[in-house]
Formats: C-alpha cells, sequence, structure tokens
C-alpha cells in the first residue's frame, strides 16, 4: 500500500470547488472514482481496492433495477398513505359491486369486475407481492444453503443419498406437483409460499454444492481443523461466509421466478383471493366486456417488480464473477 | 435411469391418491344409495390396502395398460387419449422449438460481440423484458389486441374468430389406429432411425483412413447378440405370425429382425476371419451400407401405409393428406398467435446464457492468434468462437425443448388450446387420478431422457468431458 500514498502529495496542490465536490462524491458513492489519481495508480487501485465490487456495480441497467425495485419497496411500506382506500374496502366480504365502472376521477383506472378500485388494489398489492417473493426465496435459499454445504462437506454416502432425492425432485414436473399439492392441501396463501419455497430448494443445493466443493479444499480450512474446530464451526463459520456471495444472485434471481410463477398460479384460479393480489386481478378481469385496465396494470406491475429483481441480480453477478452461470 | 423411473412412479401414485377429491362424486354426481356406491369403490379397487393399489399399478405400467379416464372423458383409455393430445402439443410447439434457438443465439453474439455499446444494451433490455412479462399476460394482450380491440375499432370489418375453435372433438382425427397398430409403427420408425445409422457408419468405415473398425475382440459380442435376437426375437415373431392371421405391419417388423441380426451375425464372422487391410475394410462398410438402405427401405413402406390410412394425427399434416384446404388454413390460423407468445418468452433464457459464455470466449488467446494469423472476422465468430460458446447453451436448448414438448400450461389455457398441459390441468381440476398419472409419468420419462441426450450430446460437442 506503500505505493499508493503518492496520490495524497500530488492532491495537496489546491482545495478548489471541483475537487471538494469531488471528494465529496467520493465519499458518498462507494464506486466514485476520483479523477485526479493519476494514469498508473489508478491501475494499482483498480487492483487493490475493495470498492471494485461496486464500482462494477455502478452501470446502467443495475441502475434501473435498483429503481424499479425501490419504488415497490416505497408502495409497499407507505401503502396506507398513498391511497384513499382501506384495506376493508378493496378485499371481498365488504364491498361487491358485481360490475365495472370505467375510469374516473374517483376511480382512476377504474375498478374491477367485483368493483374494487384497480389503483387502490395495486397499490395494496404490492405489499403483499413483496410478502409473496421474499418468504419463498428464504425458505428456498436457506434450505439450499443447510442442505448443500452439509452434503458437499461430508461427501461419499451422503452426498450420494442427497444428490439422488435432489435428481428425483428435478425429474418431476415442477408445476403440476405445485398444482396437485394446493389441491391437496388446500388454498391458502402460506401454504402456497411454502410449497412453491421447498420445491426451489433442489436447484439451490445443487449450487451450493458446486461452492463449497471449491472452497473446501482450501489452505485455511485445513488450518481450522488442525485448529481443533468441531465440524459444524468449519462448515458455517469458515466454509460458508466465503461461499456466500453468489448466493446473493440466487436469492434475486429467485425473486424474479417466484413472482411469475404464483401470479402464474393465480392466473390459473389458484390464488388468494382474500389479500390484494395482482394475479387474482388479472383472473378475474372479463377480456370481452370488463375493464381491460385491470388486466393490463397488475401484469405490468408484476412484470417490472420481476424485471427489477432479474436486473440486480445481472448486476451483482457481473460485479462478483461474470463466468457464473446460474 | 430404471430406479428413477420407479421413484416417479411410486411418487406420483402417492401424491394423486392422496389429492382431496371423491372421483365417484365427481363422475356420478351426489349418490344416495350406499349400495350404488360400494359397488363403484369395488369396481375401481379402492377398497384394497393402499399396498395392493400400489403393486397394481406398477405392474399395469409394465404391461403397458395405463388404465381408463374416469371423470373427463368416461371409460376412454388414457394411453389413446395421450396420442390424441401430444401431437396437437408437438404441432404447436414445433415452430418456437426451431425459431428460438436460432434468433437467440444470434442476438446473443450480436451483444456479446458490441459489448457495452447500445446494441448490447438494446438486446439486454429486451431480453430482460422477455423474461421478466409472464407469458399468460402477453398471450393475453395479443388476444384482446386482435379479437376485441382490432374488431371494435374497425367496426367488426376485422374479425378473427380466435376462440373456442380447438376442441378435441371438432376433428376428423378421431380416426385412431388400434394400439397394436400403433405400436408396430413405432417400431418400424425405430428401425428406420437404426438404418440412417448403419448407413452412417458403414460410410464412416469405408472413407476412414485407420484400420481400428476391425476389432476382432468385439465380433464375439456381435455373433452372440446377432443370434440371441434371432433365438429370442425372430423366431417367436414368425410363430406369431403362422399361428394368428395379421397385417402387413407384423411381417415388416419379422423380415427387419431378420435383416438386421443376419447383418450382426455376418459382421461379427467376417471381422473374426478377415485380415486388416483395406480391401476386407471396404467389404465391411459395404455390408453396413446396404443393410441399412434394405432397412430403411423395408421400414418406410409400411409406414407410408400407415400414413395413408390413419393420417399422422397431426392436424395440418392430415388436412394436406385428405385433401381439406379449408381446415388447413383454420388451423393454421389458430396456432399464430400461440406460437407467437410462446416464441418471445422462451427467448430470453438462451440469448443471456449465450451472452455470457460468448464473452468468456473472446477473451481467449486462441481467438486473438485467430485474428493474427489473418482470418476473417465472420469465420472468427462463426467457426472458433461460437462453437465453443455453444457448450453450455446445448444444455439449455435441450432442456428448454423437452420443456416445450410438455406444452405451456398457461398458453394453451388461455387460447383453449386443448393439448397436454390444458388436458392435464383439466384432470386436476376434475380429480380424473389415471390421466394425471399417465400425464406426469409420461412428463418424468421425457424429462429423464432428455437429461440423458444432454449429457451423450455433451460428450459429442465437447470430447474433453468424459463419464466414468
Amino acid at each position: 500500500m506503500s505505493k499508493t500514498t503518492k496520490s495524497f502529495d500530488i492532491s495537496k496542490k489546491k482545495y478548489s470547488k471541483q475537487r471538494i465536490l469531488s471528494l465529496i462524491l467520493f465519499y458518498i458513492f462507494p464506486g466514485w472514482r476520483n479523477p485526479e489519481f493519476s494514469k498508473q495508480e489508478f491501475e494499482i487501485e483498480k487492483i487493490k481496492s475493495k470498492r471494485r465490487f461496486f464500482r462494477h456495480l455502478i452501470n446502467p441497467l443495475t441502475i434501473i433495477g435498483v429503481l424499479i425495485f425501490s419504488i415497490f419497496i416505497f408502495l409497499g411500506i407507505f401503502c396506507p398513505w398513498l391511497t384513499e382506500y382501506a384495506l376493508q374496502e378493496i378485499t371481498p366480504p365488504q364491498t361487491y359491486v358485481g360490475e365495472f365502472l370505467p375510469p374516473s376521477p374517483d376511480h382512476p383506472l377504474g375498478t374491477t369486475d367485483n368493483g374494487y378500485d384497480v389503483l387502490a388494489r395495486i397499490i395494496w398489492g404490492s405489499r403483499t407481492s413483496l410478502i409473496m417473493a421474499i418468504i419463498p426465496v428464504v425458505i428456498a435459499v436457506g434450505g439450499g444453503l443447510i442442505i448443500g454445504t452439509i452434503s458437499a462437506y461430508f461427501g461419499k454416502k451422503v452426498d450420494y443419498l442427497i444428490m439422488r432425492i435432489v435428481d428425483l425432485v428435478y425429474s418431476l414436473p415442477t408445476l403440476i406437483i405445485v398444482l396437485i399439492l394446493i389441491r391437496m392441501i388446500g388454498l391458502d396463501m402460506m401454504t402456497l409460499l411454502i410449497i412453491y419455497g421447498s420445491f426451489a430448494i433442489a436447484g439451490n443445493v445443487r449450487f451450493m454444492r458446486s461452492l463449497v466443493l471449491q472452497v473446501r479444499e482450501l489452505v485455511y480450512i485445513k488450518a481450522a481443523k488442525t485448529g481443533g474446530a468441531s465440524k459444524f464451526k468449519v462448515m458455517f463459520r469458515h466454509i460458508v461466509p466465503n461461499a456466500l456471495p453468489p448466493l446473493i444472485i440466487s436469492f434475486f434471481g429467485g425473486m424474479a421466478v417466484t413472482i411469475l410463477g404464483i401470479a402464474a398460479l393465480s392466473f390459473l384460479g389458484l390464488g388468494d383471493d382474500k389479500i390484494p393480489n395482482w394475479g387474482i386481478d388479472i383472473y378475474n378481469t372479463d377480456m370481452y366486456k370488463g375493464n381491460i385496465l385491470s388486466f393490463i396494470f397488475p401484469g405490468l406491475c408484476t412484470a417490472l417488480f420481476a424485471i427489477g429483481a432479474m436486473l440486480i441480480g445481472d448486476g451483482v453477478r457481473d460485479a462478483i464473477d461474470p463466468r457464473l452461470k446460474i | 435411469m430404471f430406479p428413477m423411473l420407479l421413484g416417479v412412479l411410486i411418487i406420483t401414485w402417492l401424491l394423486s391418491s392422496a389429492m382431496l377429491v371423491n372421483p365417484i362424486i365427481n363422475r356420478l354426481g351426489m349418490v344416495r344409495d350406499p349400495a350404488i356406491y360400494a359397488l363403484e369403490m369395488e369396481r375401481l379397487g379402492l377398497n384394497d390396502p393402499w399396498y395392493i393399489q400400489l403393486s397394481n399399478y406398477i405392474l399395469d405400467f409394465f404391461t403397458g395398460n395405463l388404465g381408463k379416464s374416469y371423470t373427463l372423458f368416461p371409460d376412454k383409455p388414457v394411453s389413446e387419449l395421450l396420442l390424441q393430445i401430444f401431437p396437437k402439443t408437438i404441432e404447436l410447439m414445433i415452430i418456437p422449438i426451431i425459431l428460438v434457438p436460432i434468433i437467440a443465439v444470434k442476438l446473443g453474439v450480436t451483444s456479446a460481440r458490441n459489448r457495452n455499446r447500445r446494441k448490447d444494451i438494446l438486446i439486454r433490455f429486451v431480453a430482460v423484458f422477455g423474461a421478466g412479462f409472464p407469458s399468460f399476460w402477453v398471450a393475453g394482450l395479443l388476444q384482446y389486441y386482435f379479437g376485441v380491440y382490432l374488431k371494435e375499432s374497425t367496426f367488426n370489418q376485422f374479425d378473427i374468430d380466435i376462440m373456442g375453435a380447438n376442441s378435441l372433438t371438432s376433428t376428423y382425427t378421431e380416426i385412431i389406429p388400434p394400439t397394436y397398430i400403433m405400436n408396430s409403427a413405432l417400431t418400424l420408425f425405430l428401425f428406420c432411425i437404426v438404418g440412417v445409422i448403419l448407413i452412417y457408419r458403414g460410410i464412416k468405415i469405408r472413407k476412414s483412413k485407420t484400420l481400428k473398425f476391425i476389432n476382432r475382440r468385439r465380433s464375439v459380442i456381435y455373433i452372440v447378440l446377432g443370434l440371441a435376437g434371432f433365438i429370442f426375437l425372430f423366431i417367436p415373431s414368425l410363430i406369431i405370425i403362422f399361428i394368428y392371421p395379421s397385417s402387413v405391419y407384423f411381417y415388416c417388423i419379422t423380415i427387419e429382425f431378420l435383416i438386421a441380426f443376419i447383418t450382426l451375425i455376418v459382421y461379427g464372422l467376417l471381422s473374426k476371419v478377415f485380415k486388416k487391410n483395406a480391401k476386407s475394410k471396404n467389404i465391411l462398410g459395404l455390408l453396413l451400407t446396404f443393410s441399412g438402405i434394405l432397412v430403411g427401405i423395408v421400414g418406410t413402406v409400411p409406414i407410408v401405409l400407415f400414413v395413408s390410412s390413419y393420417g399422422t394425427q397431426f392436424r395440418t399434416i392430415d388436412s394436406i393428406i385428405f385433401n381439406d384446404p379449408l381446415f388447413f388454413w383454420d388451423t393454421l390460423g389458430h396456432l399464430i398467435l400461440p406460437a407467437l407468445s410462446m416464441t418471445f418468452v422462451s427467448l430470453a433464457g438462451i440469448t443471456r446464457l449465450t451472452r455470457s459464455s460468448m464473452l468468456d470466449v473472446l477473451n481467449q488467446d486462441y481467438i486473438r492468434t485467430a485474428r493474427a494469423k489473418g482470418v476473417p472476422e465472420k469465420d472468427v465468430i462463426n467457426r472458433h468462437a461460437l462453437r465453443n460458446a455453444l457448450i453450455p447453451t446445448s444444455n439449455l436448448i435441450i432442456g428448454g425443448t423437452a420443456a416445450a414438448l410438455l406444452g405451456s400450461v398457461y398458453i394453451e389455457t388461455i387460447f383453449n388450446y386443448q393439448g397436454f398441459g390444458y388436458v392435464l390441468f383439466d384432470a386436476i381440476w376434475n380429480g380424473d387420478i389415471p390421466i394425471i398419472n399417465g400425464c406426469i409419468l409420461y412428463a418424468s420419462l421425457i424429462i429423464i431422457s432428455s437429461n440423458l441426450i444432454a449429457d451423450v450430446m455433451y460428450t459429442i460437442i465437447d470430447p474433453r468431458i468424459v463419464y466414468t
């Protein structure tokens, strides 16, 4: 690091406005380049700096993704203050008009065929879909992390057994099995989310296993073993934190897949209609006589949500290691 | 593969029998009389303990009996239903299966060549949009635009009847061949493939410069295989022909057996007797080529006969064979929108994977060497880079093909197209357990075999990979 101290000598010349501005920007934005570094130093810095990760993250597509996603998080958190309609007014038991209304000042996007305000349902639905996206992904990634680590660390018989089970799950058509299970257990949002998440574990197990197999052979793991660390401490203190960053990708990618999958299930008539839900709005729209806006806008929101998550996942992938294929 | 199949069988049976539906009430309505209810239970074998039901199901599967549909199409054999459904789905999906890899690879290559320029960002944006939009939403919007909006805005001048003409019973493809004829036609089709392989091998042997094809160690295996096939397959089929009155198909299968096994035995004997020189290599190659041509001719004639009498079950081809232009254009018109929306939705994955692996390859040393040698840029991309970049992509393409063969439930439901996904969804909704079991079984068979094909393709494309 002694080479980099030269940059401070050069930068002592002036404290002009531009320099202060660039310094402020440098400290606020993690990936900002300091223009006063010389070209050579910049090269050294590029290799050594830990900020390289963030510099790769700043990319027009990733920024668009973060913007889209933060809009939905904002809507999800502050939805009671953003609409005139309370949650009770747009869910089944209370108001049932039985016919739709075209767009008007009261209802900017009209009402659904059941008589609920479309805009209000979209805004309230963003909270639902945040929950819908996060719970299955947490189950899938968490389960994949634990099972994959165990499978890769112990190897041999345990590994063989777990990988055969994963192969079996892979060879079943997932969507159809989910349909049958829902028919078996009954229609409820939480059970649907848990089923969906637990089926996505298999893919994450394979991914996590391949990551752990790379980390397992490194020297510091052997050092930890000879130091007398127990098996589970080696696994979850030493191996997992080093294999963790690529899992962020599968977290965001999984979010996109899940939100699309659950919207699709709702479209088939398997959604929970007791809560504001974009998929259910699409399902209930009568395309010939009803309000087409209640078909277009919830679908658009679903797509934007998925695209946001996907763009963030892609950005993180490019920043960590563009060769990762997931 | 076999234990996997058994596991799939058991799991599908357990799941479908644990479904919360009562098939008897679904079929007969509310049954007041307990005696009828008990009779129906007895007929279906639902009173037996679970292990007997399961073993019956598995034994039935291995004897080729998938049961009869219970509620959806009462008393229709499931295997017959599958024969009706699969051609429809393939007919719908053949356009995406062919178009998607071509377009997607092209897009991926162009975006990798101009990395981080305007073109690249545009293509990535489009790809992400294709992955992000739900397929049923895209399909629904297309349907709304062509079916409702255009009709209303042009005052009924532009009126396409998009919905409701795709039911199973609307066609003459109700002529369904008996199962045994269908099976023998399939066997003959397999023989045709064997013939093509034989011709290929023969030409390869004749053109090869080394003498490795004359292998004396393997000659014993060929002879034993040929003799075993002769005794266990050819002689029984001869007996069947003489005892029972049978059709052209059985005669042809017997002749095919004869040609195939005699070729095996002769090939084994010759390669044991011959010396290793160019002349004997030529004779072996000629033998394989001619027997391949014979197998091909004997196989294709009855298939042509079959098609001309029963049709191919593909509605577009059938309407050409039976000369019904109105029906042909009608079916084709109904195929356009679903196929288009399917193509748009499934483009994204392959494009993204091709782009990332292409970026990987373009940074390698041998690409720089090729450019330095003076190879034209077009050849550098198409020959040197793309072939190596396609290795990871081929897996995804095969997986996507297998998934497309199973049909998309959403697209088929929104266009009311009664293919595989639609019927399966209907069966789950109505609790028709035999159809569910049969369909899932075929689906997982396709998935498992596509995995196998992907593994084999990997070793062909990339010779460095060896499965131990």
